[in-house]
């Protein structure tokens, strides 16, 4: 090993260092459990072990190094250079991206609105699915039926099926966006729906009918009590709520929505 | 008729004057391979290419290294100017790159492993006990071989390399090439995660791979026959990436199991290094594509089912990704293309990318490059043109 040669010795080193900065990344990452876990703002529960069998083999790789060199297949020292350089690229936008939300612009460049007949489409029921007891207990109620008590509908209640829940009272959570097109007594409030990962959520949200919406900033998170009513809006209808009261609320642990 | 060199000084003259880098190859070698005999030594230098073929890669490399500088440099100011600025945008970015790298790495890594545990223990000689000597059935064989081999194409150029050497027929070796990569199990996982459990998708995505496979093996069949000149002069060259195993013999090491172990983790390590960079500039690009392009103007701008297939294509060729992990990129189109359109990029990308035909250049000479990029690419549009319009989308999707 005192002898090894600088051609083995510089990419052994620069290996090592990758392997090692990539473990300690995935490792933060992963540290903490639920909804106290970073990758939540990264991708869907049920593919955490994908980061963790990568924090195995990353060790595993990191053991190899000390037993077998790395073959260079001839890599001259400036592409050896570039090859850290890229693979350390993803740790550099780490810091960057923890902490960080999807702004109300990259939900504005992924489609915010969605009229009520495109959403109750089958070809969108992948992304806005409802759970099934819900939906049965949508099916089988009347909305204004006062012997039987069912939950508020949620946000991808109304976004999916708004005609069963008009007339009826709601409570949501979710982001201010304060578009152009809509009248200055209307704000759009809507959640990012998280399929695999943030690079593939898209929004689903309604229109918000509220007298003091000029009063509210872009990506506020606000709590938004009031009845559900269908409205149109540049010549199709979208659902909305006509609000009783908006008020600031702190942003959930896990912002997006994770269909089943 | 070309002289091989005989001496190993020759050898060392002739790489440094035809093929630089080459020489760290030639000393690793020597490093690795204490105790070969001569005879055996000079099978392993073998991997000296043609001097054609090494005017070739060292344009190439010059490319290589001009694209990944550019790459780094555009992405250390983007993140430069958005530390600086505090701009939505770039933390969008940032949101998105780490996301499709935290889903699409395993994968690779994952890939990577059953790649380096199928070099060390899997025997070429049955390979070639299944293929070699019917070229029809091979192709047939040949396109399904995934199945058992799960390699995904960052790893099947060398295998490919190896089995046209050992009399493997041209025509089933790219079926082999072609069909590896997406007809395989660890592909179909993938394709089924990233989709959400969609049959269809994962169905389709095989039984394209599969047949297209067939279909462009006998095209290239009918056009070279048996010609070897459709191959690159020689022994088929060593570009970056490739593993040497099939010209080393790690060194004389003992071939005890923990030491196969060794070697296995050891190759899955060189590939999570050699192609792990291209998966990083994948997603890079992807997330930036996903940060920067409005979806309504894009349903615009590709409003017609073909313009929107060709346009996932030219993607699936510009961004390089793994097929263990380029669902995921495709499904984060879904809002945005058709199915048929995301098919195509899953079908097209394990067959066609940019770091693939770097790679063919090490197998086939420029002209067969062309043809079979060519064949495939047509092939694949008029596959998911006859799923749009004859079938009305992928059957069984969304």
């Amino acid at each position: 090993m005192a002898t090894e040669p600088k051609a083995i010795r510089r990419p052994r080193i620069l290996h090592a260092v990758v392997v090692i900065a990539w473990i300690a990344a995935f490792g933060w990452l992963a540290h903490g459990q639920g909804e106290d876990s970073l990758l939540g703002q990264f991708i869907r529960s049920d593919l955490w072990w994908l980061v963790y069998s990568a924090i195995g083999i990353l060790v595993a790789l990191a053991a190899s190094l000390l037993v077998r060199p790395p073959h260079q297949h001839g890599q001259g020292r400036l592409r050896s250079y570039l090859q850290t350089g890229i693979l350390f690229l993803p740790l550099l936008y780490l810091p960057l991206a923890v902490g960080s939300e999807l702004s109300t612009d990259a939900a504005e460049k992924r489609s915010l609105f969605t009229p009520r007949v495109a959403v109750s489409r089958p070809q969108s029921s992948s992304v806005v699915r409802l759970e099934p007891k819900q939906k049965t207990a949508a099916a089988t109620t009347k909305p204004d039926t006062p012997s039987v008590k069912r939950p508020e509908p949620t946000l991808l209640d109304l976004v999916s099926d708004p005609e069963d829940f008009e007339g009826s009272n709601t409570t949501l959570v979710g982001i201010v966006h304060r578009d152009k097109r809509l009248r200055s007594n209307a704000f759009y409030c809507y959640r990012l729906v998280m399929v695999c990962c943030a690079a593939d959520a898209t929004p689903a949200g309604i229109i918000v009918q509220w007298p003091e919406s000029p009063k509210l900033k872009n990506g506020t998170w606000v709590k938004v009590h009031g009845k559900v009513t269908l409205t149109t809006f540049e010549g199709s209808e979208y659902p909305a709520v006509s609000a009783v009261s908006v008020e600031k609320t702190t942003k959930p642990k896990n912002p997006f929505i994770i269909p089943r | 008729m070309i002289r091989f060199p005989r001496r190993a000084e020759e050898i060392s003259t002739l790489a440094t004057l035809h093929w630089p880098h080459q020489k760290t190859i030639l000393h690793n070698h020597r490093h690795l391979e204490p105790n070969l005999s001569n005879g055996q030594r000079t099978n392993s230098l073998h991997a000296i290419p043609h001097p054609q073929a090494a005017a070739g890669s060292s344009a190439a490399e010059t490319a290589a290294i001009m694209f990944e500088t550019v790459v780094l440099t555009f992405a250390l100011v983007v993140l430069g100017a958005g530390m600086l600025t505090r701009d939505p945008q770039v933390r969008d970015l940032a949101i998105n790159f780490v996301a499709i790298i935290l889903e699409a790495a395993p994968f690779m890594m994952v890939g990577a492993v059953i790649g380096g545990i199928i070099e060390v223990f899997v025997s070429q000689d049955f390979v070639q006990r299944v293929l070699a000597g019917r070229t029809k059935a091979a192709v047939f064989v040949g396109a399904g071989l995934g199945i058992i081999f799960p390699v995904c194409e960052c790893a099947i150029v060398p295998i490919v390399r190896r089995l046209i050497n050992k009399g493997v027929p041209l025509p089933a070796a790219i079926a082999f090439l072609l069909g590896a990569p997406i007809v395989n199990p660890v592909v179909a996982a993938s394709t089924w995660l990233a989709y959400r459990g969609n049959w269809g998708i994962v169905t389709t995505r095989l039984v394209c791979g599969y047949f297209i496979a067939v279909g462009v093996s006998l095209v290239m069949s009918a056009i070279y026959g048996r010609d070897k000149r459709a191959l690159v002069s020689g022994e088929a060259s060593c570009e970056h990436g490739c593993c040497h195993c099939e010209t080393e013999d790690h060194g004389g090491r003992p071939s005890g199991f923990l030491s196969k172990i060794a070697d296995a983790v050891s190759h899955a390590r060189d590939d999570f290094f050699t192609y792990g960079k291209f998966l990083i500039i994948g997603a890079f690009v992807a997330a930036l594509a996903r940060t920067t392009i409005d979806v309504a103007a894009f349903r615009q701008l590709f409003a017609s089912p073909i313009l929107s297939i060709l346009a996932m294509m030219c993607l699936a060729v510009a961004l390089n990704l793994c097929s263990q992990t380029d669902a995921f990129i495709a499904a984060g189109f879904r809002s945005v293309f058709p199915e048929t359109a995301q098919m195509g990029f899953m079908v097209l990308g394990p067959m066609l990318d940019m770091k693939l035909v770097l790679q063919y250049f090490t197998l086939f000479r420029g002209r067969t490059v062309g043809v079979l990029g060519l064949v495939t690419f047509v092939t694949v549009l008029i596959a998911m043109i006859a799923l749009q319009y004859g079938f009305g989308g992928i059957p069984g999707g969304n």
